[in-house]
């Protein structure tokens, strides 16, 4: 089996400056991957560009999902393949429900799987099961999108789509940001609850905090557009410990990363 | 064209004047309504209230004026799942079907007859003189009639508005007072439908006294209209304590234009207007609102969704004009428009000229594209860009219909709006 995710030398601008300057990452299906690093390193835009921002420019380098270049896929057939993205902010949409876009999501999703649509009231009860895991309230469903949600309840919706459209390869961008104590453990039980031989994730980050609860079997440090480092769960406890400020007083060294071994 | 047009009226106006029996002072309304419309002419774009708004294509044709001879109802798919209306207006001759219990038709000449009240009289609340097509449906209208609600409803009277160009470019002028009586309540909704492979103009004047404390709700379902022209003149009186709902559901027609023109007259008085406008191809759509605030601690709300897509207009005026003395008036106006092409346009001209002091009024007008963040939020969650596209178009304009009076008009009109998006609503029910 080859990597679910493999990105070779992925080099990535945005208004002309370039943010990614050749990332290499594998990604194994099974895994949990962390990605941390200062403000400003390129997490984020790792993140928009594998779920098809069209704003971010890729100069060089290739990205295989499960095989297939993912580059020249839409954001909705790298949905439709089993690619998720837990917005970091998540956007407001007034007007349309949750019902209405989680379950013409999930068709969409379901289609592409070669499941048959879930008619209005099997959505429900499955939808319910899956808002019982997160502890979320019964109006849920009837809010419009996003609207008026505190940024916990953002987080933890985002979560809940994650459980109920089961990506293959599920992306967090920063879940954790503006979380109470409380709130990370829901969040973090909802990823564990959906951590299994079939499926990874990439845990983006910039506190270890998250980690704690959702333990990575790799973590990747990511400074100026490169990943200088990669180890196991005890580099995101160095770096609780020492900030990243170290990694900027060793300069422009980069380490071997996984992609290069 | 337009002087070719009025001379044709004219010459029409003399033959029916011949074969008309009518006599005494609709006649004379009707003579001096002509005179008015001859003298001034129809709107060009350089009058103010017409400068985003060219009649010229609707000019074109010699409409024939004269009802027709049918005595049939047309059978006209008009908005599923509506009953069939109980009231006909077909080129502007009534025929009716049942009326409900509490509700009274009656010709005007009639009530000219009986020396009725002045108030029931059409002419009250309009301008014959100084509007065009309020003097042209004042001139030839076959049948002004009054109706008057003097029960509450308790289900929405349904009025087919149908003008019929079947052999010849035809002018459907229904013209109707209404009046609501004190205390009551009731839904009216006006459904306008074009008929026929000629071109058509439906000139509608609709006149709505409110008497104290009495509750209406209007719907103008402009959906069957296809190519046709319509100029809708909505006036209304409030006397204390009434309300007033207005929703204008503009989804068809090359050239429509409404004017809703109210007037807070008793104090406690509000009115409420909605629009929700679909604009595509070539399609004109212009919404003309006066909201005068004559008395005091009256209350008025404006909502105005639009879209505009391909190298359609949407034209917006709405003029808030509170009166000296209307202490304690709060006024809102809103218009929302998304231009959804490089060929689309959107004008809006929010107006408001205040005379009193103690006044609380606000407007907007804001015209933009679709949220690329939502759409992008909607695509990565699976769903193709057409159908986001068109989730989010039905999303921002469906909200002046969350105020409808009941679930089952407003998924009407939602099913409606959302055929017109072409949007599978059963996936989205």
């Amino acid at each position: 089996m080859g990597a679910l995710l493999q990105i070779r030398n992925l080099h990535v601008a945005i208004e002309g400056k370039e943010i990614l300057r050749g990332v290499s990452l594998d990604v194994y299906a099974g895994e949990v991957h962390a990605i941390m690093g200062p403000n400003g390193s390129g997490k984020s835009t790792l993140a928009a560009v594998l779920a098809g921002r069209e704003e971010y420019e890729v100069l060089e380098g290739t990205v295989l999902f499960d095989g297939q270049n993912l580059l020249e896929m839409e954001p909705e057939e790298r949905a439709r393949a089993g690619l998720f993205l837990a917005f970091q902010y998540p956007v407001e949409i007034p007007g349309v429900s949750m019902a209405t876009f989680l379950r013409t999501a999930l068709n969409e999703v379901r289609k592409a799987r070669g499941q048959e649509p879930l008619d209005p009231i099997q959505f429900l009860s499955y939808a319910r099961e899956r808002m019982g895991w997160l502890g979320m309230e019964p109006d849920f469903l009837q809010r419009a999108v996003n609207e008026g949600f505190s940024g916990g309840e953002k987080k933890r919706g985002e979560i809940f789509q994650l459980l109920l459209l089961e990506p293959r390869l599920a992306i967090l961008d920063e879940t954790d940001s503006g979380l109470d104590i409380d709130a990370l453990k829901i969040v973090a039980s909802g990823v564990n609850r959906m951590r299994s031989p079939e499926r990874a994730f990439v845990v983006i980050t910039h506190y270890q905090r998250l980690l704690n609860y959702i333990v990575p079997d790799v973590v990747h440090v990511l400074f100026d557009g490169r990943i200088v480092r990669t180890g196991g769960r005890e580099l995101a406890l160095e770096l609780e410990e020492r900030g990243y400020d170290w990694l900027r007083s060793e300069g422009e060294l980069v380490l071997p990363t996984l992609g290069e071994q | 064209m337009a002087a070719e047009l009025l001379e044709h009226l004219r010459e029409q106006f003399l033959r029916l004047e011949q074969a008309s029996s009518q006599s005494g002072e609709l006649l004379q309304q009707r003579r001096r309504a002509l005179e008015a419309l001859l003298q001034r002419g129809f709107p060009t774009t350089r009058h103010e209230d017409w400068k985003y708004t060219s009649l010229a294509p609707a000019l074109r044709y010699k409409y024939e004026v004269a009802a027709p001879a049918s005595e049939e109802l047309p059978s006209l798919s008009m908005v599923q799942g509506l009953p069939q209306p109980q009231l006909w207006l077909l080129d502007g001759v009534p025929r009716v079907r049942e009326l409900p219990a509490g509700v009274e038709l009656c010709t005007a000449e009639r009530f000219a007859l009986n020396g009725a009240r002045r108030e029931l009289l059409p002419g009250q609340l309009v301008d014959v003189e100084g509007d065009a097509f309020v003097a042209l449906n004042t001139a030839f209208a076959p049948a002004p009639l009054t109706l008057t609600v003097r029960e509450s409803l308790a289900m929405p009277m349904h009025i087919g508005i149908v003008t019929q160009a079947d052999a010849a470019p035809r002018l459907g002028q229904p013209r109707l007072l209404m009046s609501i009586a004190s205390g009551t309540s009731a839904t009216l909704i006006f459904n306008f439908a074009h008929a026929g492979a000629n071109p058509s103009m439906t000139n509608a004047v609709f006149e709505l006294l409110l008497q104290p404390n009495a509750a209406l709700d209007v719907l103008l379902w402009q959906d069957g209209l296809a190519e046709a022209f319509a100029v809708t003149t909505l006036a209304a009186r409030l006397e204390s304590g009434a309300r007033l709902r207005v929703w204008t559901l503009s989804f068809s027609g090359a050239l429509v234009r409404n004017n809703l023109y109210i007037r807070l007259a008793g104090s406690g008085a509000d009115a409420q207007l909605y629009g929700v406008t679909m604009a595509a191809g070539q399609r004109l759509v212009d919404h003309h609102t006066r909201m005068e605030h004559e008395a005091e601690s009256c209350s008025s709300n404006q909502l105005y969704k639009s879209l505009a897509q391909e190298r359609a207009t949407v034209n917006f005026t709405g003029r808030i004009y509170v009166h000296p003395g209307a202490q304690r008036t709060n006024a809102y106006q809103a218009h929302r428009a998304l231009l959804l092409s490089t060929q689309a346009t959107v004008n809006a001209r929010p107006q408001l000229e205040i005379y009193a002091d103690d006044v609380r009024c606000t407007h907007g007008a804001a015209v933009g594209n679709l949220d690329e963040q939502a759409l992008f939020y909607l695509r990565s969650r699976g769903i193709p860009e057409v159908q986001a596209r068109k989730l989010l178009l039905y999303a921002f304009v469906r909200e002046p219909l969350e105020a409808l009076p009941s679930d089952a008009l407003r998924e009407l009109a939602e099913r409606s709006l959302a055929e017109h998006i072409q949007l599978p609503i059963e996936e989205f029910a």
